[in-house]
């Protein structure tokens, strides 16, 4: 970890990406902007994120389907819905399908900056609770074995705790 | 595969079947009514018609058969009875000796031994051959010696083949109804005659008693249908109206009679005279079963209706009722189909307009933070003279952006109230593709015209109809960009019908039959950010049709797209004004188009 929130922007309106990119970089943001759904999903099986800021109207996959998948492959990440076409409907839709936040454009940035540390804060809490529970299951399961069957299990877990 | 579109299909859907008012389903509910009534009334009324007939046939037969018997009956003792009288006669004059009957105390024990066989014996007279009466018994003695040549009866019986004779009722010398049974006898070469008179009363009795039939009576009758079992004056008697001719059958027939009763009657002949039995029965009471019968039917099929009636009215008002609750659940969808098609365009518009001035804003908003992140020493990243340049640019960008989104959503509100006249096509469509013709060619698109000479003009806005041949072909050099083959439009104009048609082809990326429902959608693009509004058909459509005009599109995915404008040739009349309903027609159209 660069000690940087690993940010997923997607949006087809590029120009606004780059700006935007730029500027959370500036904020201590690890961002990488891609223009498409499709290039999102392939930026995410490269590389780990942690937040993910989503359009929801762009050409080819919609918005709803990157957040619906990036969700389903990446259990930890938080997804952020920002877009100029906000209706209650699909607010809800997608608030359904698992997204943290949803946003309007254009979007305040101390807003946008809150609404990313909150998410941040979720998945980290996540992160632990998961691990957590994972280690009391196992420290119950394992009251008979070995300690280093034991240290081995611990070892797996600690791996398995990044997407 | 070709799709194809007609833009006014898709409001058409929400347009047709109307719910029914209130008049069609009382008439639905009449017609049902009549036809069920119809349907089972009739087999109903056929098969008792058709039993009753039966009925009544089988009850008259058996009526006249019974009435024919008794009459048979009748003539058979009658027949019988006059045999005897004659026969009574006939031996009183061939058992005494005709000197002995010369004397009327002989003839009165022989008178006395007849009575004594038959009450109905009145008197007995001796004729002499020329019809003198020699001898005689009984009440009427004035008689004695009275002439009889020229008496009927007399005649009859020296004319006559058969041995005896029996009168008819009269009154004779004796001034009161009788009739008389006389036998003639050859004696010595000469013709000497017996002769009895027949109380009538008594024989009437003997007639008319002890009949089969319930209000019947019988009677006998001459050939003249005058009645011979009458007690009163044979001048005053009841004559038939009429009598069959002699015949050895027995006759049954309906006779209306003088005092207009009509009776069902049946004849009999008798044999030894011209008479006739007579039984009748008053018709009325002789088909009084069948009528009897006829009531109760008609009764009961009374009652049959009135159920059936009954049943009929609740079993209509039940399928009317369903119909029309079917009806009512049909309209209210539509209408909420309607409403819900209204929202969602109304909604649709909005999220659009939305999604299209947002984009913008946030890039200024985003383009204004950096600029502002560059001034705050907290980042420490001051912008170069480059950067700025381009934020700003950026900026300016996207506020014509904006601006172009609403001058177009402007002329989309605008396109009601503009100024027409009766245009020619040609100029117009030699402008919009001179106007392209640079870019057509840097794009190595060609552009073919084939258009009709001497079209008449059409109605129209002249720049309208070059925004909307701009908007076609702007869409149709879209969608040949990624097409590496032929690139090439072609514009035809023609006359179909009433109308004027200006069809824009090319060979594009075609259109997908999912896709051909929405692209007269307001804000429906394919295209990518900035290029396209998804406003250039939906303006166009929104033109036309204020025109009176239509546009049908067919499409094939991978080989091009054909859109073809339909144009109401202009009337000069209508040069001046518009037509008054355009404006209505275009706004329910505008709402067609939203709808789906
Ligand atoms: N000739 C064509 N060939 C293929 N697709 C077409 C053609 N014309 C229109 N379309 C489709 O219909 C859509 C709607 O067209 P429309 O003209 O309404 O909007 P647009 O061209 O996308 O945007 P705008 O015209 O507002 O700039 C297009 O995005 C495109 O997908
Ligand atoms: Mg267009």
């Amino acid at each position: 970890m660069s000690g940087k929130i690993r940010l997923l922007v997607v949006d087809d309106e590029e120009r606004f990406i780059n700006t935007l990119a730029k500027r959370l970089s500036l904020r201590d943001f690890d961002v990488t902007p891609v223009t498409s759904g499709e290039a999102a999903l392939e930026a995410a099986s490269r590389q780990e994120f942690d937040l993910a800021l989503v359009d929801l109207k762009m050409p080819g996959m919609s918005g709803e389907d990157v957040l619906k998948t990036l969700k389903a492959k990446h259990p930890f990440i938080e997804v952020i819905i920002l877009t100029g076409h906000g209706s209650i409907d699909s607010a809800v839709q997608c608030t359904r399908a698992g997204s943290y936040g949803y946003l309007q454009k254009p979007c305040e940035t101390e807003e946008l900056l809150e609404v990313l540390k909150d998410a941040y804060q979720e998945r980290v809490q996540r992160k632990m609770n998961y691990s957590k529970e994972k280690i009391e299951a196992l420290m119950k399961a394992s009251s008979c074995e070995s300690p280093l069957g034991i240290l081995r299990k611990l070892k797996e877990l600690e791996a398995e705790g990044s997407d | 595969m070709i799709n194809r579109l007609n833009a006014d299909d898709i409001a058409s859907p929400y347009l047709d079947d109307r719910a029914h008012g209130a008049e069609y389903f009382n008439q639905i509910r009449r017609r049902l009514r009549w036809q069920l009534l119809v349907a089972y009334i009739t087999p109903l009324l056929l098969l008792s018609a058709v039993f009753h007939y039966q009925y009544t046939i089988t009850l008259r037969q058996e009526i006249e058969t019974h009435l024919k018997s008794v009459a048979e009956n009748k003539r058979n003792t009658v027949s019988l009875f006059l045999q005897e009288r004659v026969a009574n006669v006939k031996s009183a004059f061939h058992f005494e000796s005709l000197p002995l009957l010369f004397s009327s105390k002989q003839l009165g024990r022989v008178l006395e031994d007849m009575q004594k066989e038959s009450a109905t014996f009145v008197d007995l007279g001796l004729f002499s051959p020329d019809g003198k009466l020699i001898a005689y018994a009984g009440p009427f003695t004035r008689l004695l010696g009275k002439d009889y040549s020229e008496e009927s009866w007399f005649r009859q019986l020296m004319k006559q083949k058969k041995e005896y004779y029996i009168s008819d009722v009269y009154l004779g010398f004796r001034h009161q109804p009788h009739f008389i049974v006389a036998a003639r006898k050859l004696i010595d070469g000469e013709m000497w005659s017996l002769r009895a008179s027949v109380d009538p009363k008594r024989f009437s009795e003997f007639v008319t008693s002890a009949i089969l039939l319930k209000k019947g009576e019988a009677l006998i009758a001459n050939r003249k249908g005058e009645l011979q079992t009458t007690t009163g004056d044979p001048e005053q008697r009841e004559v038939l109206t009429w009598v069959p001719a002699k015949g050895v059958d027995t006759k049954v027939q309906e006779v209306k009679e003088k005092n207009t009763i009509t009776y069902l009657k049946a004849y009999a002949w008798l044999t030894e005279t011209d008479w006739t039995v007579v039984v009748r029965i008053p018709t009325e009471i002789a088909y009084a079963p069948i009528k009897r019968a006829r009531m109760i039917s008609i009764g009961v099929l009374t009652f049959a209706f009135a159920l059936l009636f009954v049943f009929v009215q609740r079993r209509t008002r039940k399928i009317v009722w369903r119909l029309e609750s079917a009806d009512r659940a049909k309209e209210e969808m539509r209408s909420q189909l309607f409403n819900a098609a209204k929202l969602a365009s109304v909604g649709e518009m909005a999220t659009g307009i939305a999604h299209e001035i947002n984009n913008p804003l946030a890039i200024i908003y985003e383009e204004a933070g950096l600029i502002k992140d560059s001034l705050d020493p907290e980042f420490g990243q001051e912008m170069s003279k480059k950067e700025l340049e381009e934020s700003l640019k950026n900026i300016v960008d996207a506020t014509m952006r904006g601006r172009s989104i609403t001058s177009k959503l402007l002329a989309f509100a605008r396109k009601h109230d503009v100024e027409v006249e009766p245009t020619e096509v040609d100029p117009i469509i030699n402008r919009v593709i001179s106007i392209k013709q640079r870019e057509f060619e840097v794009s190595g698109i060609a552009v073919e015209k084939r258009l009709a000479a001497n079209l008449p003009k059409v109605l129209v806005n002249s720049n309208q109809m070059e925004q909307v041949l701009l908007n076609l072909l702007n869409n149709s050099s879209d969608a040949m960009e990624t097409v590496t083959g032929t690139r090439r439009i072609s514009v035809t104009t023609g006359q179909q019908a009433e109308d004027i048609f200006i069809a824009v082809q090319d060979t594009g990326c075609g259109v997908s039959a999912e896709q051909m429902e929405k692209i007269f959608f307001p804000f429906f693009t394919t295209k990518k950010v900035g290029k396209g509004t998804g406003l250039g058909l939906a303006i166009s459509y929104g033109i036309v049709k204020a025109a009176g005009g239509r546009i049908e599109v067919s499409s094939e995915i991978g080989k091009g797209s054909t859109f073809v404008i339909f144009l109401p040739i202009a009337k000069e009349k209508r040069i001046s004004s518009r037509e008054p309903s355009t404006g209505r027609a275009e706004k329910s159209n505008d709402n067609g188009n939203r709808r789906l």
